[in-house]
């Protein structure tokens, strides 16, 4: 066991210290929030700074399933469903191609379900709103050119499912791929050396080993699409449709906004998402069975043969539609100075071509005081965040400290809690603490912070999990203290690790959008909320600059980031 | 059934894992490859088995033709009827272990009644007759192994193929499962192909020995012959026989005799061939055909060497020294108990010029195919 261990009877109390004070922090980061939300839900008054109060009601939740309410509710299943299914077809497709198939530049398929992550859905959003309006979509406009009788509307429920479908399918292709290309190929070619032909090994070997790895990313991305805000937001406005998180947002921004009604919807989609994290717990507990085989093994790979080239171009068109297309379309977007458009020639007029949209967002001090801001925050994160996560990951599976199973528990908890709601709660929470924390960056980076919390616990857990104890044993054997130990042999070990945690803490905080919406003021807005409103301000162009700026600073964070996050270099495995 | 593999070739790229390899199998027999890491023992058994298409060659079982390069004819794996124990086991961890027995022959279409009886059977047989409800992702290896085992048994396939089959395994667990494996297959009366790289097991299971390296078999013998000849100084090594030393043979005298010097200056020793070879060689002697001497010995003897005692060990029916002696690491085997010696002790080595085997050296891959 490990070294922390070995404290004496007599230290009883210091042993209390570390998780104690370690738990206090999390009561106030993660369990107050939550706490007042469940407390607006159920009363009539709207907290305020310094005070609760407020009587006793339940009528909240009773107007949940009425109204508009319903059809919010209804839109978000409908999307969730659709929008999950759309985003595993594709996501499955292309782990099928890249893992299992000689299809031609299989590495640029890889990448393909890859690099559409980096695409934050809020730009695919802007983008796809450029792309597919009613009228003057770009697309509508070459399609009338070339007399194809179709008119695409994106401010639709099924254009949002296409969107969610885009942006989605990089998790269950990360999640399948993993599966295809890690099982042990000797179990099917069992399959066929037992008589079974390449159709029956797929169908009795193959897909229920790989159905774990796609149940769990069902469920993971209905989780994650369940909670968007922005994609339902800009798209699902034009044509009235709301979700259950673009419902809170416009509750909240009525006059007066309606903050308990939207706390017992926060509520209620709490709960949706937790019963469906309930449910992927059940099925990994019940279906988790090893194929990885110890040697290192090539799968075998599927001849397509004449169909090499259209498999190819079924990839090459996601990549297409992801992330050529939209960003294509932003640029078009943001260098024109002359926005309305009459026929595809117009496309190629290279005399309304200009740098004009750049230099005024460039220009803006909205949008550097936001630039400015999304750094700090994003480093603020990912140093806070860093340490956070990695010393609960420690005291939870380094020592026998008391309490630390609490500590496993409250660091998941945010996977129930829809970005939105989790924002709202943080208003509520540090309006009632005295300490004036609302309006300043400090409070976004602790929404962050508790937002990324079970991606960041879980990472560093996964690597220390995979050091043995009798490392640091070994150590203390030799002589080295507790301390000694941790800090000579389980740092260096699992240094790695923490900090490509870190930087993904800094990627998934420069991308957030929802936890922020309750929580900037005009002096703390960060990009993505400064994309957001040029969008609602009907500044179009600008939002296409500014997202194509944002878009670049992702990616290069991303690109210098790739080299300890190894995503990209998705194992290839050879002899 | 009997089996004839008739010059076959795998390839990889640029790399060839195996080199016109032939190899005849009589019906029923047992042959075991034998050789170090990446020597293409895998590589064989798999075009064997149809999941690997070898560049050239034929490779015939019974009398179908399963593979002729020449002609085009490469029958699929799953219509080949060539059992295979992976070395993974491959066991289906979604299916419990009788659908995993099962398996082959629901592919067959046999129907449920007869698969029923025959999986029972298959069970029984590798002694895991109630085991066939069981998830097959809750066994441990050495079952698990059993179910591999009773899968390719079910379907009563022509030839079956072990890959390395125990190597996963603990020693104890080892040496009982490589018993019934042999046991099975001689009551079944199997054509059977096994791949090892463990010595051991090798001479333990096998009819027939290929020693195997870089693609080609160095030497294909029983068990026995094996032993008492190696080919070369290859095959003695990777056999694991001890006191094998590298020098050059002189021309022999008229009464047989020639003197081998080895490198670095030690003294020459003296060997008598049956065949004598010339110029570079290997000699090998065997650890129990040394002798140990407190005095030195009267007679003329034309190999002693006074050395010192560096180890020794007591195994029961044998005590095994490591003798340090005119710069040579000796390892001898004394059966007569009370030589009592202890580290340290001062003694001579004496060995038979007869008793000193002269082996080829391991030269070009070329020059050690085994003849046709
Ligand atoms: N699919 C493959 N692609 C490329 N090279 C391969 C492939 N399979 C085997 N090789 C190479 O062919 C050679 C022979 O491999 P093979 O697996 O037959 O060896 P082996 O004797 O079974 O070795 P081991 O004892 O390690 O299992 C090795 O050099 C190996 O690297
Ligand atoms: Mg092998």
């Amino acid at each position: 066991m490990s070294g922390l261990v070995a404290s004496g009877r007599s230290r009883r109390y210091t042993r209390l210290l570390p998780t104690g004070a370690l738990l206090a922090v999390l009561a106030v980061l993660v369990l107050l929030p939550i706490g007042m939300l469940v407390y607006a839900s159920v009363t009539d008054a709207v907290p305020r700074p310094g005070a609760v109060t407020g009587a006793l009601t339940f009528s909240h939740f009773s107007e949940l399933l009425s109204g508009a309410n319903a059809s919010a509710a209804a839109n978000t299943l409908i999307l969730g469903l659709a929008g999950t299914a759309l985003s595993m077809a594709i996501g499955g497709f292309l782990a099928w191609a890249a893992a299992r198939t000689d299809v031609p530049g299989k590495a640029m398929v890889q990448l393909s379900g890859i690099i559409p992550l980096f695409v934050s859905s809020l730009v695919g959003a802007v983008a796809w709103s450029t792309l597919a309006s009613p009228g003057q979509g770009y697309l509508n406009i070459v399609f009338r050119a070339i007399g194809v009788p179709i008119e695409l509307n994106i401010y639709t429920l099924p254009g949002i499912a296409f969107v969610f479908g885009l942006y989605y399918a990089p998790y269950s292709f990360m999640l399948i791929y993993g599966a295809l290309s890690l099982m042990n190929p000797e179990l099917e070619e069992a399959a066929k050396v037992y008589g079974a032909s390449g159709r029956r090994t797929a169908r009795h070997v193959t897909f229920p080993l790989v159905k774990p790895a796609i149940a769990a990313s069902a469920v993971l991305t209905f989780g994650l699409i369940v909670e968007n805000f922005p994609v339902p937001t800009l798209l699902g406005t034009p044509g009235g449709i709301d979700t259950l998180p673009s419902f809170i947002y416009r509750l909240m921004n009525a006059a007066p906004p309606q903050s308990n009604l939207a706390a017992a919807i926060g509520v209620g989609l709490t709960v949706i998402v937790l019963l469906i994290l309930v449910v992927q717990r059940r099925m990994l507990a019940k279906r988790r069975y090893t194929t990885v085989s110890g040697k290192g093994f090539r799968p075998r790979v599927i001849e397509l043969g004449r169909w090499r080239w259209a498999v190819f171009a079924l990839c090459a068109s996601y990549i297409t539609l992801a992330v050529i297309l939209p960003l294509a379309a932003l640029l078009q977007m943001s260098m024109r100075s002359q926005p309305f458009i009459s026929g595809v020639g117009d496309f190629f007029d290279v005399s309304v071509f200009g740098f004009q949209q750049f230099t005024a967002v460039l220009n803006d001090s909205t949008f550097q005081d936001a630039f400015r801001n999304s750094m700090i925050v994003g480093l603020l994160v990912m140093l806070a965040g860093g340490v956070l996560h990695s010393t609960m990951a420690f005291i939870v599976h380094r020592t026998r400290l008391p309490g630390r199973k609490l500590v496993e528990y409250i660091a998941m908890a945010p996977l129930a809690m829809p970005a939105v709601v989790l924002s709202l709660g943080f208003l509520w929470a540090w309006f009632l603490l005295p300490v004036p924390l609302y309006g300043t960056l400090l409070i976004l980076v602790l929404a962050y912070v508790v937002r990324f919390m079970p991606q960041g616990y879980s990472s560093v857990s996964t690597s220390l999990q995979q050091i043995h104890p009798d490392l640091e044993d070994s150590a203390y054997t030799s002589g080295a203290g507790p301390v000694r130990s941790a800090t000579t042999i389980t740092f260096p070990l699992i240094r790695a690790s923490v900090v490509s945690s870190a930087l993904m803490l800094l990627i998934l905080s420069m991308r957030e959008l929802s936890a922020a919406v309750f929580l900037f003021t005009s002096q703390t807005r960060v990009l993505s909320i400064v994309i957001f409103d040029y969008m609602d301000g009907g500044v179009f162009a600008r939002a296409a600059a500014a997202s194509i700026l944002y878009s670049l600073v992702l990616g290069a964070i991303a690109l210098l980031a790739r080299r300890y996050l190894g995503v990209t270099a998705a194992p290839s495995r050879g002899a | 059934m009997h089996v004839n593999v008739d010059n076959v070739s795998v390839q990889y790229g640029d790399n060839v894992a195996v080199r016109g390899l032939s190899l005849e199998i009589a019906s029923g027999e047992m042959v075991v490859l034998l050789g170090p890491s990446g020597c293409g023992k895998t590589s064989t058994m798999r075009s064997i088995v149809g999941l690997e298409t070898p560049s050239s060659g034929t490779i015939t079982i019974g009398d179908r033709v399963m593979f002729d390069k020449a002609k085009h004819i490469d029958v699929p794996a799953n219509r080949r009827n060539v059992g295979m124990v992976f070395q993974s086991y491959a066991i289906w961890p979604h299916m419990t272990v009788a659908q995993n027995v099962g398996f082959p022959l629901r592919m067959r279409k046999v129907p449920k009644a007869e698969s029923a009886r025959r999986v029972a059977d298959a069970l029984e047989l590798v002694g895991l007759a109630d085991f066939g409800s069981r998830g097959a992702s809750l066994l441990s290896g050495g079952q698990m192994q059993r179910v591999a085992l009773a899968r390719a048994l079910v379907m009563r396939p022509d030839v079956l193929l072990f890959d390395e089959p125990l190597s996963n395994l603990d020693a104890k667990l080892r040496e009982q499962l490589r018993d019934e494996i042999r046991d099975v297959q001689q009551r079944a009366g199997l054509t059977a192909v096994y791949v090892t790289h463990d010595q051991g097991e090798a001479l333990a299971l096998a009819d027939r020995v290929a020693v195997m390296r870089d693609g080609v078999i160095v030497q294909l013998d029983t068990p026995e012959r094996l032993y008492e000849a190696p080919r070369n100084s290859f095959v003695a090594d990777f056999l694991g026989m001890s006191n094998i030393f590298h020098g050059r043979a002189a021309a022999p005298a008229p009464d047989g005799t020639q003197s081998i010097s080895l490198d670095d200056r030690r003294p020459d020793v003296i060997a008598k061939a049956a065949a004598p070879l010339s110029g570079s060689v290997s000699l090998c002697v065997r650890p129990e055909r040394l002798r140990l001497h407190r005095r030195r010995p009267d007679v003329a003897h034309p190999n002693v060497w006074s050395g010192t005692v560096t180890s020794l060990g007591f195994f029961g029916t044998h005590t095994r020294y490591r003798v340090r002696a005119a710069g040579m690491d000796l390892d001898v085997v004394t059966f007569a108990p009370g030589a009592d010696l202890r580290r340290g002790d001062q003694v001579h080595v004496a060995v038979e010029p007869c008793d000193v085997e002269v082996l080829p050296e391991v030269g070009t891959v070329a020059a050690e195919t085994e003849p046709a």
